[in-house]
């Protein structure tokens, strides 16, 4: 995969919200956002990754730092979050009741992207969605209604 | 620039619309909270219409919020309804489940909205002096 951006910054909730947007003006520029359901579902993934990457990976401490790399192929963008954290196993964080205030952010992730894993080797979470096909359906990826 | 939220009082209804949001995210989130709470906080009797036709992109942070506030309306014996939901956070209330605790119709307009939730409170007040014995029952 072809590393096309990379930037680092304080953990920090202001700084966090710079980087998604400077991360989605590149996803758009290199074409991986088509329409409407693409840009939701790229803020989304960024806005929910980095907000848990700021809180629980660095536990809210700006004096640490957090990556963000995109890599892409032909037909997949792949976006690591790297928070130096302890890390955790995405597949075991199940959808909370729906009166519960907390615990939704990783499975709206799951939602939208087509992989999600806590790869321990890249020291942090990676997120990878396909490029869609011109006129193809929205996607499904078992999490819907 | 901080987040704007217009209040208007509608009789017994408050509308808040969420004004000049382009991504309600993790740092409008506290002025979105303080703005609804401190408008609540005057009313004994919460009834809150929710208009989010500004809005494009809805964090889970939010949902939390919204359901906080949701539990303090609730815990007054008040409401609150939700509209101007665009059909991607519709699609993340699907998702989440909260569909099953508002009862959001996608891109609803404001007033529709407030006709409906009007409606919903009178019929909830008819129910009411039905349900309550009047001195003439005790005669009888």
């Amino acid at each position: 995969m072809e590393t096309v951006y990379r930037k680092s910054i304080p953990a920090a909730c202001d700084a966090a919200c710079d980087l998604r947007k400077e991360a989605l003006d590149v996803l758009e520029q290199r074409g991986w956002v088509q329409d409407e359901e693409d840009r939701f579902a790229f803020w989304m993934a960024l806005e929910e990754a980095l907000s848990n990457a700021v809180k629980h990976g660095c536990g809210g401490d700006a004096s640490r730092s957090l990556e963000v790399e995109l890599e892409e192929t032909e037909d997949r963008i792949r976006i690591i979050i790297r928070d130096f954290g302890p890390g955790f196993d995405p597949d075991r964080v199940t959808m909370p009741d729906c009166r519960r205030t907390d615990g939704r952010g990783i499975c709206l992730i799951r939602h939208y992207m087509d992989r999600l894993v806590y790869d321990r080797e890249q020291g942090g979470l990676v997120m990878e969605r396909r490029k869609r096909q011109p006129g193809a359906t929205p996607r499904n990826n078992g999490n819907s209604p | 620039m901080s987040l704007q939220i217009l209040f208007t009082n509608h009789g017994t209804i408050l509308t808040g619309t969420v004004l000049e949001a382009d991504m309600l995210d993790d740092r409008s989130i506290r002025d979105f909270s303080e703005g609804v709470m401190n408008c609540l906080k005057k009313c004994p009797q919460p009834y809150l219409l929710l208009n989010f036709e500004h809005v494009r992109f809805m964090s889970s942070a939010v949902i939390s919020e919204l359901l906080r506030i949701n539990e303090y309306c609730r815990q007054r014996d008040g409401a609150l309804r939700l509209c101007g939901i665009n059909r991607n956070i519709h699609e993340v209330f699907q998702i989440t489940q909260l569909d099953r605790l508002f009862s959001v119709i996608p891109e609803e307009p404001a007033d529709k909205a407030l006709q409906r939730f009007e409606r919903s409170l009178a019929l909830q007040q008819e129910a009411k002096t039905w349900n309550e014995p009047t001195p003439r029952d005790h005669e009888a």
